[in-house]
């Protein structure tokens, strides 16, 4: 409310009040009305919007434009005007009309400044707070913030990236007032100068009744004792609660403060008593100094009449409570008063056209019947996933808040202000002619009042927001279990629309971003797997980023009769040769990646044990990779029994009689000392039900390095083991990776209790657990623990189904991992039998979907890998990598391009035969090659 | 009111004219001047601004001679006038900012002039 007195609300509506106006400018020289024609303050705004004054006035006076200066209206009260404050304009437009011989002014408050072009901020950095961004703004208008250093709902919210400027940082076309009416939003109020020129952030506000007694709150049958302070008994008076008071002020009641009976507590802020005054049969009393609250007794016949107002006169009797004008304040004309708005318990943020809307209930689980909405629909800030927090903050500051739409003209009040919260009490006729006063709640949003000789003031508000019936495409947040939203970003110019989960922007996703240059689309499965696509009128753009998480690649078969024939072992690089160590006796190969004086780069070297030395071979590198190649990739293998494709591998043996094992391994892979799980994972499908098939996972110390002498660095293994027909099935392990068992041996316990006892006092020995509930030592059967000849300990366990074992040397740290895949035939020969075995994958942590190994990218069509690029359609393939181009035609080698060679299979010619003599024309380049022979000889 | 012989003057521009010099009576009027907002509120009260209370002063001049004709011409001719009077109300001489309506009179002989009316009329609110 504008500071006015009691008296003034009184005699504004008295019949032969006078009125005055006043128009001080910076010079302290002012204009009055017999200056002053007519002036009209205008008030016209919306719940959540920067607010700006508007006043125009007439005026004989011709005044400069830009002029600043305050209004002020004036009420005469006992002669002397009481002056209304209205704030301070600026003359922003004028008129002269020749007819009066007078200017007529148009005229805003300093908000005016905000109507320029937003460029971005000249002030400040991005990311910064909702509260920050207001303060650069206004350090921009050169305005001050009142609210700078408070909390208000979003204020510490951080903006990342300017929302009015584009991805250059250049202007959108928005006005600052634009900004404002949307930060408006944001903190839940509206924006807007006050009295003293800085910019506010306004909130509801609920003005006071004249009359501070409150009959609600009242304890009956109570007096104050003669101390002050005490409660005395008696059945004839109530005893008010505490009453908020200014110090050093006098109040007055409507009936007089009975001596000793209605004796006057004064408290402190804190509710501590400091005096007391015993009444004195007066209607008035003054406030010592520290006192905040008073107290006092009444007779029980006043609680419904007894009021106390500030000051020392007393006005009609007014319910405690909001501020309340009746009927003498209003025209009796136009007085309509509407439907009720309210409680207000929900808020929706809508973007996209209302597309793509959130809500926030209060309370959280509110039946949709039941919900009163606002909607605050495309603003830029709130646009963003985090929207959902933004929509609890701005519900928490409105909700309950509720008003009755209304439009009215009054003969004048005048001192509401913005935001006030007030009581229209009127009395009405129902349609059987009885007569009731019906009270009605008033939101100030919009008031204009007409200020000249005399004074009506229209006030009104309608509907906030937009009405909401439909919330069956809504969802609660954005962060629900399915993120799935469009974005309209006009001032990016852009759309987007996602579809992801729950886990947000690190989490999987399908993204598409449109602008008017071309679209981009976005898939992603984690922040490792990414694939972009750009489409421009430029072209596309693929960009992959693929980092799975396997440690498993190159699984390599090893040869037996039947199966497989080739057997090569993992290709060496590097720019000199690779050492060989003794003992080892596999075949070597080393592709030679830098031309030296004995090596040529781009040749595939064979060591020859013999003679012992690197002699170069014919082989080409994806002559390796055809059968070293993973068991998850996309691959031909050339013999026409054992394929891989897809993300299986399966062998079909032909039924010839073997007893030699199958199986193969994979390169190894270094395991991270960090890790404290592993877990190893694969599916399996099998017709073999003799003899066994197993998969393992080995793990070995930092010693192995060569898979000839593994029994001798082999820290321990894993084997799943099917000796029975089973279905694809997944096998699924997590290996503890640095857990140390120690055990103590000895007729007595060990002084640490996190090892293990190997009791050996009794007739045998007993391995033991110390029991930390029990406090005793107690027989520690599982997993049982094994003692080898070395004195070491192991674990041997046997897990439910019997599939799976565990051999474990708890004392060893494991570095490096390699799968393997065997038949075990036990002296038995293999039947006719198909395997399928796909998705190996070993991995840190908990298990995940199957899932290449680093920078290795896999669809139907295509792989892309270290080794390098292979395109497959059917039976045709295209393999490229630096130094090698090979092409397929129905699994046959076609071409293939190594170094300065050309490999043809069959090349283009054209033939002519005249009278024997044959003439070949081959076409390479461009140049023809003539080849002429004599048929038949 | 007069309560002695100067308690009504009027002036104009420097020159200044003691009325108690040339009149018969004096009206003192006190007319309230009400807004276009008066009427009835929703409460049936009557409602409305008053302007203000404009004095307006009717002077009766007796029979003036030529001389004196001439003195005071220039003063009812003028637009406005200053006219000093005694405020009952405000207790004191309150000097108001007036305008007149037309004068005249009726000469019935050679220099017999008529009594005449004339009145001042406050152009602000007292």
């Amino acid at each position: 409310m504008r500071v006015h007195t009691n008296d003034f609300k009184t005699q504004i509506k008295e019949f032969g009040r006078q009125i005055d106006s006043r128009i001080t400018f910076d010079d302290l020289s002012y204009i009055g009305v017999e200056n002053i024609f007519s002036v009209n303050p205008i008030l016209n705004t919306e719940l959540l919007k920067s607010t700006m004054k508007g006043l125009n006035f007439e005026s004989n006076v011709d005044i400069d434009l830009d002029t600043h200066f305050k209004y002020e209206f004036g009420l005469l009260i006992n002669d002397v005007p009481e002056w209304i404050d209205f704030g301070y304009y600026y003359v922003t437009k004028k008129e002269y009309n020749e007819d009066r011989k007078t200017w007529s002014y148009t005229c805003y408050d300093e908000l005016r400044k905000s109507m320029v072009e937003y460029t971005g901020l000249n002030t400040g950095t991005f990311p910064m707070t909702v509260r920050s961004y207001i303060s650069d703004i206004c350090i921009d208008l050169d305005i001050t913030f009142a609210n700078a250093s408070d909390t208000f709902p979003n204020y510490d919210r951080v903006i990342e990236k300017d929302p009015y400027v584009d991805g250059d940082g250049a202007s959108l076309g928005y006005l600052y007032r634009d900004i404002l009416d949307e930060l408006s939003a944001v903190v839940a109020g509206n924006i807007c100068m006050n009295n003293d020129e800085e910019l506010e952030i306004r909130y509801v506000n609920e003005t006071k009744s004249i009359n501070l007694f409150n009959k609600n709150t009242v304890l009956e049958n109570y007096r104050l004792s003669s101390d002050g302070y005490s409660l005395y008994m008696d059945t004839n008076y109530f005893l008010t609660d505490y009453i908020e008071v200014l110090p050093n002020t006098k109040y007055t009641g409507n009936t007089v403060f009975v001596d000793l009976y209605n004796r006057i507590a004064f408290y402190d802020e804190n509710k501590q008593y400091l005096s007391h005054n015993n009444g004195g049969n007066v209607k008035s009393f003054i406030t010592p100094l520290n006192t905040k609250y008073v107290r006092f007794a009444k007779a029980k016949e006043q609680l419904n009449t007894f009021q106390l107002e500030i000051g020392d006169a007393i006005h009609p009797y007014e319910p405690y409570g909001l501020d309340q004008i009746d009927g003498e304040y209003l025209k009796d004309v136009n007085v309509k008063f509407a439907q009720k708005f309210g409680p207000l318990n929900t808020i929706i943020l809508s973007r996209s056209g209302e597309s793509d809307e959130i809500y926030r209930t209060y309370p959280d689980e509110l039946p949709e019947e039941d919900r009163i909405a606002f909607k605050i629909i495309d603003n830029q800030i709130m646009n963003g996933n985090d929207r959902g927090d933004y929509c609890q903050e701005i519900l928490d500051r409105l909700k309950g808040l509720e008003f009755y739409l209304n439009d009215f003209n009054s003969t004048g009040v005048l001192y509401y202000e913005l935001l006030d919260l007030y009581n229209v009490s009127i009395d009405e006729e129902d349609d059987l002619g009885n007569i009731t006063t019906n009270t009605y709640k008033c939101l100030m949003l919009n008031d204009e009042p007409t200020i000249n000789q005399g004074l009506v003031e229209r006030i009104f508000t309608d509907l906030p927001g937009k009405a909401v019936t439909d919330y069956s495409n809504m969802s609660k947040d954005d962060r629900m279990l399915s993120q799935v939203y469009i974005i309209a970003k006009k001032n990016e110019g852009e759309i987007e629309s996602f579809v992801g989960d729950m886990l947000g922007p690190d989490g999987k996703f399908t993204k598409l971003v449109q602008k008017v240059d071309g679209i981009d689309t976005t898939v992603q499965a984690n922040t490792d797997d990414i694939t972009i696509i750009k489409q421009s009128i430029d072209g596309i753009q693929v960009d992959i980023t693929k980092k799975g998480e396997n440690l498993v690649r190159n699984t390599m078969l090893w040869n037996y009769d039947g199966w497989l024939a080739n057997n090569f072992n993992p290709l060496a690089s590097g720019e000199t040769p690779p050492a060989i160590l003794p003992g080892v006796v596999n075949v070597i190969y080393w592709y030679c990646t830098q031309t030296s004086s004995v090596y040529e780069a781009g040749t595939i070297y064979e060591y020859d044990f013999i003679d012992e030395e690197w002699k170069p071979t014919n082989y080409l590198r994806k002559d390796f990779y055809s059968t070293a190649d993973s068991v998850v990739g996309l691959s031909i293998v050339e013999d026409k029994n054992n394929y891989l494709s897809g993300n299986k591998f399966v062998l079909e043996y032909d039924g010839t009689s073997t007893t030699e094992d199958l199986g193969f391994f994979s390169e190894q892979f270094e395991i991270s000392p960090t890790q404290d799980t592993l877990t190893f994972q694969f599916k399996l499908k099998s017709t073999v039900n003799v003899g066994k098939v197993a998969v393992e996972l080995m793990l070995f110390n930092d010693e192995y390095v060569n898979r000839i002498d593994m029994d001798n660095y082999l820290v321990g293994s894993y084997y799943f083991v099917i000796d029975e027909t089973k279905d694809i099935d997944t096998y699924k392990v997590q290996i503890p990776l640095n857990s140390v068992l120690t055990v103590a041996s000895g007729n007595s316990s060990p002084a640490s209790l996190s090892s293990l006892w190997l009791d050996t006092s009794g007739v045998q020995n007993v391995l033991k657990k110390y029991n930390a509930e029990t406090t005793s030592w107690e027989v520690y059967n599982t997993p049982n623990i094994i003692k080898d000849q070395n004195n070491q300990y192991y674990r041997w366990t046997i897990y439910e189904g019997g599939n799976f074992y565990r051999v474990w040397n708890d004392s060893i740290k494991i570095i490096r991992g390699q799968v393997a895949f065997m038949i075990v035939n036990d002296g038995v020969q293999y039947p006719n039998a198909i395997i399928e075995i796909g998705d190996i994958k070993a991995e840190y942590g908990a298990p995940t979907d199957w899932g290449p190994r680093q920078d290795e990218i896999y669809s139907i069509t295509h792989k892309m890998d270290s080794i390098g690029y292979t395109i497959q359609k059917g039976e045709n393939k295209l393999f490229l990598d630096e130094d090698e181009l090979t092409g397929y035609f129905r699994n046959g080698k076609m071409f293939y391009i190594n170094k300065n060679e050309v490999y043809s299979k069959v090349s283009k010619s054209e033939v002519s035969n005249v009278n024997g003599l044959v003439t070949k024309k081959i076409i390479v380049n461009g140049n023809n090659i003539y080849i002429r022979y004599i048929e038949g000889v | 009111m007069f309560i002695d012989k100067d308690s009504l003057s009027v002036t104009v521009g420097n020159t200044t004219i003691n009325l108690g010099d040339y009149i018969l009576d004096a009206k003192y009027q006190y007319p309230k001047l009400w807004s276009e907002d008066s009427g009835r509120n929703l409460k049936g009260t009557m409602s409305g601004t008053l302007i203000g209370i404009f004095p307006k002063i009717t002077v009766t001049f007796r029979r003036l001679n030529k001389t004196e004709l001439e003195n005071i011409s220039k003063i009812l001719d003028s637009t406005t006038q200053s006219v000093t009077y005694y405020d009952p109300y405000k207790k004191t001489y309150v000097n108001m900012n007036t305008y007149t309506g037309d004068w005249e009179f009726t000469n019935n002989n050679i220099n017999s002039n008529s009594t005449f009316t004339i009145s001042f009329i406050a152009r602000s609110k007292r």
